[in-house]
């Protein structure tokens, strides 16, 4: 069976890539899916690599899990995360971080950097992420696999733990966009039970509403979108395609890798007989700071619920209050606190307007500067990252360089347009470094067939 | 006789809409069941789960709005 020799490596894990492990695997390769562990399952715990969720078991599946179990596909373990998906690197984990599978100096990028080291050091070859503000992306492109974000709307959230619910989506990350392809046929199209997901301009979509009737929870049955046939319609070329390359994201900070994967892939995208442009995007300076102002109010309201009184974590206390605070002080970790006091400071009277009301407000603006980018051009190629994998550690003492390099990923979550992530180079030590392509909503054929694309032109490759 | 004052009357009212179900789940609202038997995973919180708004309520305020000509 192609999965025995497979197991023991699992679970060995040298990476850490995993917090749970299926004891049996079935014998096919290809029926083997790791999930982030923010994605509720029945047969495993869902920690949100958090103290406060260690031992809860959620008595449902998420719509994303039954619809993958509907597809002949296994469950194959839970995979290590930033606590409650707050972090790029998944260092934040209360389980300790997952190391890059190709040198275990390094971080292998976060906050799904279990599913993308899982993929990279060869234990699956399909995962789900979670992508608030590049999450998906950013370990898929430091760990040298494809990683989607899809588009708003288009998987169910239903039974992803909610970190900023205007911006988060599951999506598929895998070895190869065919990979993607195929775990996004599995999971995508509305979900009753999810009154934001949609199929598309044309086809049909929830209400949003549910018939006032006692009929027990609004199940994930699949609606819409009967063969969304990502995989089937996989057609590896774009010739015609114009593409866009934003001068306001390169510059500087990029480094000479990074640098050179752009202009090396550009050069690729032409001889495929695509037509490239620098262009500007505008209010990349703005991204960075709208983010995170939107997703900490967010979270701060969906991380109320942890309070220790019905599931998860509960300290030791003498009263109520007291459960409260010492629940919430000992289970969260540094970032979800430090992110949880930022959401409630921006969402208080007296601060509101000035900060929460004006990054709505600047959210509008940047999604229609992606809107009046589309208008002229099929995809935009940018940068993942400015530089590659960072080592462990790195960022340990700047948490506003660490915010700022979210730039390049964010305003896809802001606009809730899709991007692809795919491997593009080497760092001088080796390393992958991964850029991503964005197209406007619904276009997730397009960036699949791009990349595939580049993987037949030889552009990308296994990377370990 | 108003002595200079000017009235000025706010009615804040609250009203326990009579649907089968509850607001953003499909949970019974029916009384008198036994405690923690008419709830699920939305109206509990648990991590993960996504509320779907009752029509019905909906509809109940279209109603109140066109009555009071707002």
């Amino acid at each position: 069976m192609e999965t025995e020799a497979l197991q023991t490596d699992m679970i060995a894990d040298k990476c850490h890539a995993f917090l749970a492990l299926r004891p049996q695997l079935p014998g096919e390769r290809s029926r083997l899916v790791a999930v982030k562990d923010n994605i509720c399952t029945v047969d495993f715990p869902t920690t949100c690599a958090s103290k406060m969720l260690e031992d809860f078991r959620p008595p449902y599946d998420a719509v994303a899990v039954k619809r993958l179990r509907a597809a002949g596909l296994v469950v194959a373990g839970k995979t290590n995360m930033d606590e409650f998906a707050m972090g790029s690197t998944t260092e934040t984990s209360y389980f300790g971080a997952t190391r890059h599978p190709a040198n275990p100096a390094y971080a292998p990028g976060g906050s799904s950097g279990g599913s993308a080291a899982a993929i990279a050091a060869g234990y699956v070859d399909m995962a789900l992420g979670s992508d608030t503000g590049g999450s998906i992306r950013l370990p898929a492109a430091h760990c040298g696999v494809v990683g989607l974000k899809p588009t708003y709307g288009l998987v169910s959230r239903n039974g992803l733990v909610a970190y900023a619910s205007s911006m988060d989506q599951i999506g598929p990350m895998g070895r190869t966009a065919a990979d993607c392809a195929r775990l996004l046929d599995a999971i995508a199209g509305p979900d009753e039970g999810d009154a934001t997901s949609l199929a598309g301009p044309e086809a049909g979509r929830t209400e949003g509403f549910r018939a006032d009737s006692e009929s027990g929870r609004t199940e994930g049955v699949r609606t819409g979108l009967e063969d969304s046939g990502y995989l089937n319609n996989l057609y590896p070329s774009i010739a015609g395609m114009k593409i866009g390359i934003p001068a306001d994201y390169l510059g500087s900070r990029l480094s000479p890798d990074v640098r050179d994967a752009m202009e090396r892939v550009a050069a690729a995208m032409r001889r495929m007989g695509a037509e490239t442009e620098q262009m500007t995007l505008g209010m990349a300076e703005y991204v960075a700071p709208v983010y995170y102002i939107l997703a900490c109010g967010e979270a701060s309201s969906n991380l109320q619920r942890y309070d220790g009184v019905k599931y998860g974590y509960r300290c030791k206390a003498e009263d109520l209050e007291q459960m409260y605070r010492k629940t919430r002080s000992e289970g969260f970790g540094a970032e979800v606190k430090r992110r949880i006091l930022l959401g409630s400071y921006v969402l208080s009277e007296g601060y509101y307007d000035a900060y929460y009301r004006r990054a709505m407000q600047l959210r509008s603006v940047i999604s229609a500067a992606y809107q009046r980018a589309f208008a002229h051009y099929d995809m935009l190629l940018l940068p993942v990252a400015p530089e590659g994998p960072p080592k462990l550690g790195a960022f340990s003492h700047s948490a506003c360089t660490f915010y700022d390099n979210d730039r390049y990923n964010a305003g896809a979550n802001l606009a809730g347009i899709p991007s692809i992530a795919f491997f593009a180079g080497r760092t001088s030590e080796g390393l992958p470094v991964g850029l991503q392509l964005m197209g406007n909503h619904f276009q997730e054929q397009m960036l699949l067939d791009a990349v595939c694309a580049l993987e037949d032109a030889g552009i990308s490759e296994r990377t370990i | 006789m108003s002595g200079g004052y000017i009235m000025d009357i706010g009615l804040e009212v609250h009203i326990e809409l009579a649907t089968k179900s509850k607001i953003f789940c499909g949970c019974s609202t029916r009384f008198g069941a036994a405690p923690n038997t008419q709830v699920c995973p939305v109206c509990l919180g648990m991590p993960g789960s996504l509320p779907v708004l009752n029509r019905q309520v909906v509809a109940d305020a279209v109603l109140l709005l066109s009555l009071i000509h707002i």
